[in-house]
């Protein structure tokens, strides 16, 4: 049993099902990500364990104590909205004390936990300053020092760093990262930023159409997607498609008459099958030394590495190399590519959902 | 492109306009102030002399004094109505969701448009001796109550006009507060009624004011709703006014009467502007 | 988003009752056969619609204030439209002092106005003049067009305007292939607005017409004081119907709280 668990959690609008029978643990000072594209009712889930949504079915537990029906000012959840929602007539530090002065805390006791508060997130020189007056950076600080100063049992976060720039969005993430640690919160963040949630979660749970598909380590999600969904969604993927030729565990997958051999697959004979394999699986050789050959058509310089892709007899691959501070091959060069039999997956294209790994 | 002509362009663009807005804005409103300091006759009607008496007249006579206080209290009293009615409904209209919203906006702020004499004269209907409110009343077993030209029937039918000039702004402000503001708060744990009090009612407190003083200023400087709901009797500035200038004839005094309408009005303006300044002084730094 | 209680929706019917009480029973009244003003119970009538043509003075002033109407919202469209560019786009001295010139008539009462239209008036003779009448209606409906025009153009996306321009289009082809068409909602609607508010005017009207233009709410005004029957409700009723007709359209066309509660 977790320090907050929801049980056949459902959500039914008329005849559409925004969240379907959601069962998940999350253990006390957890980091755990829903993770999932724009309708997926992932903020829904959300907003049900906030209490801003009534569920239709289900259960909410929190520390053994049933909250499914309690109404969101007494369930003493820390969240922080997408919009963050800070009160544009009230300071910094009049917006972080707002949710002590309800618990009707004294006024010393609540000025100093505030003053802590803000040196936390960094902004005690700002503590007098109005939300308008803040960069989105700051106001996310302000949202998160609100929502961590009434030291609540779980904190939720609603794509708390979709609204900030690319530069500062990787930053905050490190950031809200050490703050959790530092206050030891157990935490849910929705996001549809794969790259978000892989980052910074202990575990990270895919939402498709209203259904949990995976839970996961990050390393683990990436490496051993349960849908192909997931695989296409999380990190870059080459997909192609082929023929499982022989019967059994001895055969191999074939794609224009090239066969490639792989682990841990059985397929009947004839079985067509879709093969996974991540681009930075590949490795660049010299031609006629790898287990295809193929032209480079493209290549990007992306900083820490290059990107290129490979028109092989099989199909175009995205190969990623690191790099390692020389010039690699350029587009027109006769290359060839190699990989290790166990990181290709193979999937029967028929069987989609649940061909779990 | 020359620089001259660049320079040259605004003024082309503005000038009709302009010259036309000076000429019957600016003149008039000066030739009535001059007006309202000319000497007055009854036998000869206005002479080329100059004096106080219109104003010392108005603001020492009881008859004047009586129409000016009523004025206030018919003003006063509106807008606080229309607050507690426009206020609580804009709030209602603004959780509604689409299309509810849309055609309830439409039912509310759309009879703005249709002419004050014709809802002046669908109240008079209501509220007369033998109208509907009445037919009501003696239905219930209640006697009839006299409403038609009482103070009652007129602050009634300005409500009624004035509604939408309410709703308007704090709608407005409504519009522009984060819905997950209010959600935001609760789950801080305020209760809905504090949750009302300390984050949306701040909020919406200018579109209040801006609606009241709207209110307030076109209340005051109602004609159609006193001239027909209120009688001959029940006079208010600017029924007064017209009488003054209609059948007194004594254009003098009527456009005393109507400066200082008009100088409560941009005094009231004034004070607003002041406000919503100091406001934003304060909020953003 | 929250739903409203059983008690915001109770409060909310009332207040839609209430306002829209005064107009219903217009409508009820208008059919009515009897000669007084009654709600038609058994049967209803055309009568009082057609007494209304009986009276050729109340057609006169129908006629009369949709001329009115249609030439001040126009001509104000012709003086808000490049007042409204200089205004948006040029940074001139005493820019924000007509602005407030423009705008005035919004917070100064039409009962001034009138007033001080009379005064000027009868200093120049013009009294009871169709023309004059026309002016003064312009000056009070010019500042609605403006606003909307002020709200088209800071709402529209200058890049279009320098795009053109860089395609080599000339500052006048521009203003009628790009800046025009791309206000023209705003300018439509600002018309509408213009003529609605025209056609309706009555406290400032009532100082400034004479017998020969008076215009429908002044003579319905005049009417109304003087004896109240059932062809009121018919007039009325009329107004209501051209009214709803002009609302639709401009909701359809613009949306009407987009108009009314205005951009920002």
């Amino acid at each position: 049993m977790g320090f907050l668990t929801l049980a056949s959690l459902s959500k039914v609008y008329g005849d559409h099902a925004a969240v379907r029978d959601v069962d998940l643990s999350v253990a006390k000072g957890e980091f755990v990500s829903l993770l999932g594209p724009s309708g997926c009712g992932k903020t829904t889930t959300l907003q049900m364990i906030a209490g801003l949504v009534e569920p239709t079915r289900g259960t909410i537990t929190l520390d053994g104590r049933d909250i499914t029906h309690e109404k969101p000012n007494t369930r003493g959840l820390g969240i922080v909205f997408q919009s963050y929602a800070l009160f544009p007539h009230m300071t910094v530090a009049q917006n972080v004390a707002f949710g002590l002065e309800m618990r009707k805390v004294a006024r010393a006791e609540r000025d100093k936990r505030v003053k802590t508060m803000l040196g936390l997130v960094h902004l005690a020189q700002l503590a007098d300053r109005y939300p308008r007056q803040l960069s989105g950076g700051q106001r996310q600080r302000v949202a998160i020092a609100r929502a961590l100063v009434i030291v609540p049992p779980v904190l939720l976060l609603d794509e708390p760093l979709s609204n900030l720039d690319a530069k500062l969005r990787e930053e905050m993430q490190f950031e809200l990262r050490r703050i959790q640690q530092s206050v030891g919160t157990t935490t849910i963040m929705v996001t549809h930023d794969q790259a978000e949630a892989l980052s910074i979660s202990d575990r990270v749970v895919v939402m498709e159409q209203g259904r949990m598909t995976q839970i996961d380590a990050p390393y683990r999600l990436y490496e051993h997607p349960a849908t192909a969904f997931i695989s296409s969604f999380v990190g870059k993927m080459n997909r192609l498609d082929g023929v499982w030729r022989g019967q059994g565990p001895s055969g191999t997958a074939q794609i224009n008459g090239v066969s490639l051999p792989c682990e841990q697959a059985s397929f009947p004979d004839g079985q067509t099958v879709a093969l996974s394999l991540r681009p930075e699986k590949i490795l660049l050789r010299a031609h006629g030394q790898g287990r295809v050959d193929g032209t480079i058509v493209n290549r990007f310089f992306l900083g820490s590495y290059w990107l290129f892709t490979v028109e092989t007899p099989v199909g175009a691959l995205s190969v990623s190399v690191p790099n390692h501070g020389e010039e690699p091959a350029g587009e027109g060069d006769a290359v060839a590519l190699d990989w290790t039999p166990a990181s290709l997956r193979v999937e029967a294209i028929t069987a989609t959902a649940g061909a779990a790994a | 492109m020359s620089r001259a002509r660049s320079a040259l362009t605004p003024w082309l663009l503005v000038s009709p306009g302009a010259l036309l807005f000076l000429a019957l804005v600016i003149v008039p409103l000066v030739l009535t102030v001059i007006l309202s300091f000319h000497v007055y006759d009854h036998g000869t009607g206005i002479k080329n002399e100059f004096t106080l008496a219109h104003y010392l007249a108005v603001v020492t006579d009881d008859y004047y004094l009586g129409i000016f206080w009523r004025t206030l209290r018919v003003a006063a009293l509106t807008t606080l109505l229309c607050a507690l009615i426009g206020v609580p409904e804009a709030y209602i209209l603004a959780r509604m969701r689409d299309p509810w919203r849309s055609v309830f906006l439409l039912v509310i702020i759309g009879p703005l448009l249709v002419s004050v004499v014709v809802r002046a004269f669908g109240w008079s209907m209501l509220l007369g001796s033998t109208g509907l409110v009445n037919q009501a009343l003696q239905a219930l077993g209640f006697g009839t109550v006299k409403l038609l030209y009482t103070e009652t029937a007129i602050v009634i039918a300005l409500v009624h006009v004035m509604l939408p000039f309410m709703v308007i702004p704090v709608w407005t402000s409504l519009q522009r507060l984060d819905p997950a503001v209010e959600a935001a708060a609760w789950t801080l744990g305020a209760s809905r009624f504090t949750a009302l009090r300390r984050v949306v009612m701040p909020q919406v407190s200018m579109g209040m004011l801006s609606g009241s003083l709207i209110v307030f200023g076109l209340s005051a400087s109602a004609f159609a709703i006193p001239g027909l709901l209120g009688g001959r009797r029940l006079k208010m500035a600017a029924t007064l006014v017209y009488d003054e200038f209609m059948h007194e004839l004594n254009w003098p005094l009527g456009a005393t009467i109507a400066i200082i309408v008009l100088v409560a009005n941009l005094v009231i303006m004034l004070a607003y502007n002041r406000m919503v300044e100091a406001r934003a002084r304060r909020t953003l730094g | 988003m929250q739903k409203n209680g059983p008690i915001a929706l109770a409060f909310h019917t009332l207040v839609v009752a209430f306002v829209l009480a005064p107009l219903l029973v217009i409508c009820l009244v208008a059919f009515t056969p009897e000669n007084t003003l009654s709600i038609p119970t058994t049967s209803f009538s055309l009568r009082w619609f057609r007494e209304i043509f009986v009276h050729p003075d109340f057609v006169a002033s129908f006629v009369n204030s949709l001329w009115l109407a249609t030439l001040s919202a126009t001509i104000a469209i012709a003086l808000a439209v490049p007042a409204g560019l200089a205004i948006d786009r040029y940074d001139f001295p005493g820019r924000d002092g007509l602005n407030a010139l423009f705008l005035s008539p919004l917070i100064i009462p039409h009962l001034v106005l009138g007033v001080a239209f009379l005064r000027l008036f009868a200093l120049i003779g013009a009294t009871g003049s169709f023309t004059w009448l026309v002016v003064s209606h312009v000056i009070i409906v010019t500042p609605y067009v403006l606003r909307l025009v002020l709200a088209a153009l800071s709402g529209m996306d200058r890049s279009a305007e320098q795009a053109a321009m860089t395609l080599g289009a000339s500052h006048w082809t521009v203003f009628r292939r790009v800046t025009a068409p791309m206000i023209l909602p705003g300018i439509t609607g600002g018309w509408l607005l213009a003529f609605i508010n025209s056609f309706d005017e009555l406290t400032m009207s009532i100082f400034v017409t004479s017998p020969a233009t008076v215009t429908l709410p002044v003579r319905m005004y005049m009417y109304a004081t003087e004896s109240i029957d059932p062809m009121m409700a018919a007039v009325s009723a009329l107004m209501i119907a051209l009214t709803a007709g002009a609302m639709l359209v401009l909701d359809r066309a613009f949306g009407l709280d987009k108009i009314l509660v205005g951009q920002k």
